[in-house]
């Protein structure tokens, strides 16, 4: 009986213990992952969300067929428009990374991380807006607090980036002692070509309000420009990508997957259009020792580019995120519409050798390629075709976005896609909103007005 | 234990309320009346009030069988002219009072099995003593009992007329007994049987065949924590599958071999793939996003997951337990109903080991493979619309016909006559399983043990796919005395599993398994380079050749298993006992998988190959269950009015951890080592959760015909918030026995029963660690955190919410059992009606707000339905017997509410999606439908010839509807089992057929199989057709513009199937129905005879067939198909899965 009381006791004790609120929370305590983290290791996300995951998401290879860079070879664009949910979620999830970095780095004023983390936030802010219009922006990233956020109009979203911008450039110009160069991957600290790149966002954002108003929109950027990128070095790209599948740059890790990724018959019509192009060379393969372009929209499948040529793509590959050269394309238009044809020439034959220089055309050959009239017809002969369909050209392979932006804002180049599913205005708001945010379906974006309801700046 | 319902399908049932059984070769020792001591039935010492004048001696019985639970059993000569009795006792033993009044009657007793049997008392013979004179013996007969279908009838007494003179059959219903004289008659008896006697003459043997008793009902059902329960007390539905039914047909995977079997239980199959997981789902679903799985219990103990790896013929029976009133006490995780499962234990008694040896066999093939089209050639069409012949370089068959090709240089530089392969029929090849088990078992008076020893091996209906399975079972209990009891058992096994690789990567082999084409003879080309086995050769760049898959590419895993447990019992008085069980489930699973350098999946269809990936996984989790109880049970506390009770305390604890690590980027082909990777990714993850319960139930009835029954839990959960993490849920049921109640004749109701039941249960989260929220590993796109030599985090994307409260299941439940005419038709009706709210799931949020998911409460899911099992025998007579089990099961599972401001949830998705939407069945289908004309609802082509001044090539072609709409239901209307058994004397034919009526399914395989152009459907490609419905288009105003009735002429090839109807999923969701031969077994035990002289026991053969016929609308498919995505609740999307399989096999079961 003895042992048996003491037994019980026993049991008892063990019992009781068992559930305390103090055992139980030991036991619930995440193991896992940390509650907390400091900025240097926020930023290489925030980095690699915006190289990767907006700038290399399957809705930017969609907008690649959109654009008519390039034309699917296996299955053509069959299911155009979604597919666009990941790139959502990067630019939520990412701005919401951005937005506790840039709170973090004010408490600590560490104002080279919160000034980085302001352009990227503006970058993936425009992305977004260009990519579907009005989106969530003053009532986004309030977690439970705002369940179902509004949708901002683009015009609010527009006047934000510059300020956004601004802010990002007074915080970089503060002369913030700590040194971002190991958590760097886009610019590896490098302030000051962190304060062009964010001049060189707020010259294309001004830009791309052409048709709102073209002499104003033309003087903002050419403000703009002054302070970004001065030479064919500077640019912001990025570098890093590795040689595997795992560390690859996504548009070939993509392409692998279905090989689908030929040239569009439209894009090289209008490399054509321009003469022999040494860039011919390098970007597309051979089938046979000719490049043969698929037709854009056909119902025709290749998947092993025994007929079509495909685009040459390697792991290692860059992505650029705004370069010199589309810094003087942009110089070029915009000089073009104040009339200045002068200024708008030299920003222009600069933009072409630039654009060739940067995917590795020799000097030479870029002299061979210019001295052609077609491709440097002087400043009395030069158009906007001319200047956006050089622009066209030097976005292949990895900035359709930026391509499909032009296209839609000044409808060059045309479009030539024969299949009426084949030429949205804009993409459709993802499901998962949809489902979950009534402000998103009240947008009245559908599969039949993707086709006829332009974005805010394309009029 | 075990709850006996019918003998005749598990003889071994009848042990156990633990006494005993007995081996031929001890019959020796057999039952003499006044022997009680040893054998007695544990509740003889069961106190009893009575209270009788003068009355007749049956009606004595009659309130004795009705006051103890036994049944009495006398030959009416034995009492012929016995005097009327008077008895007075409160609180007598059983023996007491009988010995009291038939000992002046010159009657003795013995109690055995449930039985009280009543014979003539010999003056000389001591009714109490140990010791009893023996009648001269001059003659030996042997024989056996069985019941009228030949199954024996193991302890049936067999007691010659008039003396004390008995034995107990064993466990085959063999006896042997010395009789006094050729005169002698033999009383044959066994509880649930009519009474048999039998005159010796000069026979000496015997066949004794009794037929059922149907007046006697009273079966025992299995609840919760192991308490056995009259069948009718309880106050829900529950149903019990046998051994027999799960292994005759030797399917490895015990959960699918429910299906059809239960009324209530819908389960899905897991496919034929060696080690496919199947689904069950009792009475619907009640979580939105979480575990719709039951609670699995195994000899008491909760175990952590699904028992597939348990071999199925170490299971002596399975109980259903149906709604949550069942369930109630086991707390939260029984939301969804338990699955009792038993396993086999020896018998006490037996004192010589019994040896039991089967064995099976089955080949298995796939089941339905479509009739490809043979007419056209591998190829696609060009921008002209002329159809091209491209060999060995396309995935399509959409090339000019066959006939007109004739011969062609191949890519090898082969010349090759153009021709139909049946690539899928050479892809898929017979597929076996064999099942051995080997089982001892022996038991005396103070306990028992069985040893079992199985092993399992199948290969799969595809190369190097296959399971191989190991199992050990240990069981054993021991009575120190008569006051404590130990209990053990013991359970391992040893999984492994090789599939092919899955999901909709490059490196599924079913892509070509399905959808070769046509004139590409996939299964006698090279697959790989001469100089280099990793360079593939395939008719598809970037996908692998299915065969070079199935033989580079691993999907291998490998568990150990331990559940084991370890109790006793102890019970210092008869009403009460002390119980206490420490389970322990425990496994560690390590999966191994490989994309072989040069695999399509990691892009490595390069020349020279690159790639290959690695990924080796190890779960391990254990599992500690330990459970207390007090029981009380006390009959009569006030006239006619029996109570028990129960208190008790559980406490679960879960610990988990998962190690994954990955390599990337090969450098030698075939070694599939981590360190053969240029790039490792390692991952940790840990789960930690705690529950603790306490809970108690009151069972009372009155006169053994109304019955009550309450039950409360408290659980106190690790993985809630303080202030919400303990909690308080009841049920409350109620039966009656209305057939006694009020008497109503046997020949209209022989039974007839009514219940209800209300309760509730709550549920914590499934998700540990939801107190705060954390940051994760961070990832962009295909880049994972270390990169480039820095790491990173970002914000957890799921948000969990502060203020988390547990999820409350309410259950009701009114059901009617009624048994006519004899119980040869039984009818046993459950209406359910329940409503899960407050799910805690992680709930899709608006992306706009930062986050994509959120844990939070939200959701409310009913379900309502019915639930019928009926069982028929239309005929029996002494050889031939028809049984015929009709299970029906029908509910309604609607998502009532979703969270404010959510439309739907998204389960899953490829293409279409899986979504709970409110007002609509859970789950449903979603995904692009056809545009519809808003008046007639007909489908509409679009009527544009041209359009921005080009040819329109969708003309004369299905509109789309211009936002993604809901299809339709994934769930079925109702499904129903049928099962006929015949039996004819040592044969029996067993038939079951499933019928399954509605239900969505998107088709992946008939998509692709249209996409492709090889199914049948696409055979009419030249063939002028008009789509029925209307024509129209879509204005620039987004609106839908009708022009009139369509009568455009178009051909269903290249551009309908693939450019315009591939992009509207209705296209490729059709309806699942289907009429299933699902089970068909004939079995032979061998006369006893014939073994006489052999060293067996028994010898039974059986041949089996299963899922051998199929009736269906189904295109192309077994419709029976594989979920997509299994963890998720996202069934109804099929997508390029594993085939269902038809087997046939035979068996052998031999006991020595």
């Amino acid at each position: 009986m003895k042992h048996t009381t003491i037994l019980l006791i026993a049991f008892f004790i063990v019992l009781f213990n068992s559930c305390s609120n103090e055992e139980l929370n030991a036991i619930d305590t995440n193991p896992n992952s940390p509650e907390t983290v400091s900025v240097n290791l926020l930023l290489p996300q925030v980095t690699m969300n915006t190289v990767a995951a907006m700038s290399g998401s399957s809705a930017h290879v969609a907008m690649s067929y959109f654009t008519e860079h390039s034309a699917d070879t296996e299955f053509n664009i069959i299911e155009p428009i979604r597919g666009t949910e990941l790139l959502w979620q990067a630019t939520y999830t990412g701005l919401l990374n951005l937005q506790t970095l840039i709170n973090q780095a004010e408490e600590q004023e560490l104002k080279n991380y919160s000034g980085i983390a302001r352009v990227l936030f503006a970058y993936t802010l425009a992305t977004a807006t260009d990519t579907w219009g009005n989106i969530p922006y003053t009532e986004a990233l309030q977690g439970s607090e705002g369940r179902t956020p509004k949708f901002d109009e683009q015009e609010l979203i527009y006047n934000e980036l510059q300020v956004i911008l601004d802010q990002a450039i007074a915080d970089l110009s503060a002369n913030s002692p700590e040194d971002t160069a190991a958590f760097d991957l886009l610019l590896d600290g490098n302030i000051d070509l962190w304060i062009k790149t964010a001049y060189g966002l707020k010259a294309r954002y001004y830009n791309r309000l052409s048709n709102i108003d073209s002499e104003q929109s033309a003087m903002d950027a050419l403000s703009s420009v002054q302070n970004s990128f001065s030479s064919v070095e500077e640019n912001c790209i990025f570098s890093k990508y590795g040689v595997l599948l795992p560390t690859g740059n996504p548009w070939k890790v993509k392409d692998l997957g279905l090989g689908s990724l030929g040239l569009s018959s439209t894009f090289y019509n209008i490399i054509q259009q321009f003469g022999s192009d040494p860039r011919e060379d390098i970007l597309f393969t051979k089938i046979d020792g000719a490049i043969v372009p698929a037709p854009i929209g056909e119902n025709t499948s290749d998947p092993g580019h025994t007929k079509y040529s495909a685009a040459v793509l390697a792991f290692e590959d860059v992505q650029p995120i705004i370069t010199y050269d589309e810094i003087k394309f942009i110089e070029a238009e915009a000089n073009l519409r104040l009339d200045n044809a002068a200024a708008a020439n030299t920003a222009y034959e600069a933009a072409v050798s630039a654009a060739m220089t940067r995917v590795g055309v020799a000097a030479e050959d870029i002299a061979d390629y210019t001295a052609q009239e077609t491709v440097f017809p002087g400043q009395a002969s030069l158009t906007l075709d001319d200047i956006l369909s050089q622009k066209f050209i030097s976005f292949y392979l990895k900035q359709p976005l930026e391509a499909f932006n032009d296209q839609r804002r000044t409808g060059i180049p045309a479009k030539q896609n024969p299949d009426p599913d084949g030429n949205p205005l804009r993409m459709l708001y993802p499901n998962i909103e949809l489902s979950n945010n009534e402000n998103a379906e009240a947008q009245g974006i559908n599969l039949a007005t993707i086709y006829t309801q332009k974005l805010w700046w394309a009029k | 234990m075990n709850k006996k319902v019918n003998p005749r399908f598990f003889p071994f049932l009848i042990i156990t309320n633990n006494i005993f059984l007995i081996s031929k070769r001890i019959s020796i020792l057999l039952l003499y009346i006044g022997f009680t001591t040893i054998y007695a039935y544990s509740s003889n010492a069961q106190k009893i009030d009575i209270d009788l004048e003068d009355v007749p001696i049956t009606t004595f019985f009659k309130e004795i069988q009705q006051k103890s639970d036994l049944v009495i059993i006398y030959s009416d000569e034995l009492i012929a002219g016995t005097e009327k009795v008077t008895v007075k006792a409160t609180q007598a033993t059983l023996e007491k009072i009988l010995s009291d009044v038939l000992a002046p009657l010159n009657l003795g007793y013995g109690i055995i099995n449930k039985q009280i049997i009543i014979n003539k008392i010999e003056p000389s013979i001591d009714r109490t003593g140990a010791k009893t004179i023996t009648p001269p013996l001059q003659q030996t007969v042997s024989g056996t009992v069985t019941d009228s279908e030949g199954v024996p009838l193991p302890g049936a007494n067999i007691v010659e007329k008039g003396t004390t003179n008995g034995v107990v059959a064993d466990f085959d219903g063999n006896f042997s007994i010395d009789v006094s004289d050729e005169n002698a008659i033999l009383i044959i008896s066994y509880i649930g049987y009519n009474r048999q006697e039998v005159t010796i003459g000069e026979r000496t043997t015997i066949a004794v065949q009794l037929s059922e008793d149907t007046s006697i009902l009273d079966e025992v059902v299995l609840t919760a924590f192991g308490i056995e329960k009259s069948k009718k007390s309880v106050s829900y539905a529950t149903q019990t599958v046998d051994s027999e039914q799960l292994t005759q047909v030797g399917n490895p995977d015990i959960v699918n071999s429910l299906q059809g079997k239960v009324a209530g239980v819908i389960v899905r199959s897991g496919g034929g793939m060696p080690g496919g997981e199947s689904q069950i789902t009792i009475r619907g679903n009640n979580s939105l996003t979480g575990n719709n799985q039951p609670l699995y219990v195994i000899d008491g103990i909760p175990i952590a997951d699904n028992p597939n790896d348990l071999n199925p013929d170490i299971i002596e029976s399975m109980e259903v337990l149906k709604g949550a009133t069942a369930a109630a006490l086991y707390g939260l995780r029984a939301s969804n109903g338990v699955i009792l499962i038993t396993t086999k234990s020896g018998y006490k008694g037996i004192q010589e080991p019994v040896i039991t040896f089967s064995s099976n066999f089955r080949v298995e093939e796939v089941s339905r493979l479509p009739d490809y089209q043979q007419t056209y050639s591998q190829g696609s069409v060009n921008g002209a619309g002329e159809s091209i012949f491209q060999p060995g370089n396309s995935p399509f068959s959409w090339g000019p016909r066959i006939s007109g090709i004739g011969t062609y240089t191949n890519q090898f530089g082969e010349q090759e006559v153009a021709q139909y392969y049946d690539n899928a029929q050479d892809f898929f090849i017979a597929g076996g399983t064999s099942n051995s088990n080997l089982s001892i078992s022996n038991g005396n008076e103070k306990g028992s043990y069985l040893v079992s020893i199985g092993y399992t091996n199948q290969d799969g209906i595809v190369q190097n796919s296959g399971l191989e399975r190991f199992n050990v079972l240990i069981n054993g209990n021991y009575s120190i005395n008569d006051k404590w009891k130990l209990i053990s058992s013991v359970k391992y096994s040893d999984t492994k599993i090789a599939q092919p690789v899955v999901g909709n990567a490059n490196s599924n082999p079913y892509y070509a398994a399905f959808n070769t084409p046509t004139t590409y003879n996939l299964r006698d080309k090279p697959i790989a380079a001469d100089d280099d086995p990793f360079n593939q050769v395939n008719f598809r760049t970037n996908h692998d050749n299915a065969y070079w898959s199935i033989k580079n590419n691993v999907n291998d895993s490998e568990t150990a298993r331990l559940i084991g447990n370890l109790g006793f019992e102890y019970s210092p008085t008869d009403w009460l006992s002390f119980n206490y069980r420490l389970g322990l489930d425990a496994f560690i699973t390590k999966n191994l998988d490989v994309f072989q350098l040069g695999s399509g999946d990691t892009r490595g269809r390069t020349n020279p190959p690159s790639g290959g990936r690695i990924i080796e996984q190890t779960i391990d989790q254990q599992q500690i269950n330990s459970n207390f109880n007090i029981r009380l049970q006390k009959e009569d506390i006030f006239k006619n009015i029996s109570a028990s009770f129960l208190l008790g305390n559980e406490i679960y604890d879960i610990r988990n951890r998962n190690l994954t690590g990955r390599g990337d980027g090969f450098a030698l082909g075939g070694f599939n080592n981590l360190s053969n990777a240029a790039n490792i990714l390692v991952r940790e993850r840990k789960n930690n959760s705690r529950v603790v319960g306490y809970f108690g139930s009151a069972d009372i009835s009155w006169k053994d015909q109304l019955f009550l029954n309450f039950t409360g839990r408290q659980d106190i959960v690790s993985n809630l918030p303080e202030a919400n993490r303990s909690f308080f849920y009841p049920s409350v049921g109620a039966s009656a026995v209305f057939s006694d109640l009020f008497n109503i004749p046997d020949n209209i109701l022989n039974f007839g029963k009514l219940r209800a039941s209300y309760a509730e249960v709550g549920q914590a989260p499934e998700q540990t660690f939801v107190q705060n929220n954390f940051f994760v590993t961070g990832i962009a796109e295909n880049i994972n955190f270390p990169f480039n030599g820095v790491n990173a985090f970002r914000q957890s994307p799921s948000f969990i919410a502060s203020d988390l409260r547990p999820v409350n299941t309410k259950t009701w439940e009114v059901g009617a059992e009624l048994n006519f005419w004899q119980n040869r038709i039984k009818i046993d009706y459950t209406y359910f009606e329940s409503r899960a709210t407050d799910q805690i799931f992680q709930v899709p949020i608006a992306n706009s707000s930062g986050f994509l998911t959120e844990l939070r409460n939200a959701g409310v899911l009913s379900t309502k339905g019915h639930e019928l099992n009926l069982r028929l025998t239309p005929i029996r007579t002494d050889n031939f017997r028809w049984d015929f089990q009709a299970n029906f099961t029908t509910y309604e599972n609607t998502v009532q509410e979703l969270a404010e401001g959510i439309d739907r949830i998204i389960l899953g998705a490829f293409n279409v999606e899986i979504v709970a939407e409110k007002g609509f069945d859970y789950p449903s289908i979603r995904g692009d439908v056809f545009a519809r004309d808003p008046a007639s609802n007909q489908i509409v082509v679009d009527s544009r010839e041209n359009v921005n001044g080009n040819p329109n090539p969708r003309y004369g072609m299905p509109l789309r509807g211009t936002e993604f709409d809901i299809i339709g239901s994934v769930q079925p209307d109702y499904e129903l089992g049928l099962i006929n058994t015949f039996r004819y004397k040592d044969f029996s034919l067993t038939a079951q057929v499933d019928i399954r009526e509605g239900g969505l399914v998107y088709s992946g395989n008939n998509r692709l199989g249209k996409l492709y152009g090889t199914l049948p459907e696409t055979a009419n490609r030249e063939i002028d057709y008009v789509e029925p419905g209307m024509k129209g288009f879509y204005n620039d105003a987004g609106e839908l513009e009708i022009v009139g009735t369509n009568d455009i002429v178009i051909q269903q090839g290249w551009e309908y199937f693939r450019r315009n109807n591939d992009g509207i999923d209705e296209s490729n969701t059709y309806d699942a129905s289907f009429v299933r031969l699902r089970e068909v077994v004939l079995s032979y035990d061998l006369p006893s005879e014939l073994l006489k002289r052999t060293p067996f026991d028994a010898i039974s053969l059986n041949i089996f067939g299963r899922n051998l016929w199929l009736s269906t609308d189904f295109p192309n498919y077994d419709p029976e198909v594989q979920s997509q995505d299994q963890a998720n609740n996202a069934q109804g999307i099929e997508y390029t899965t594993f085939p269902q399989i038809k087997s046939i096999g035979a068996g052998v079961t031999v006991k020595f």
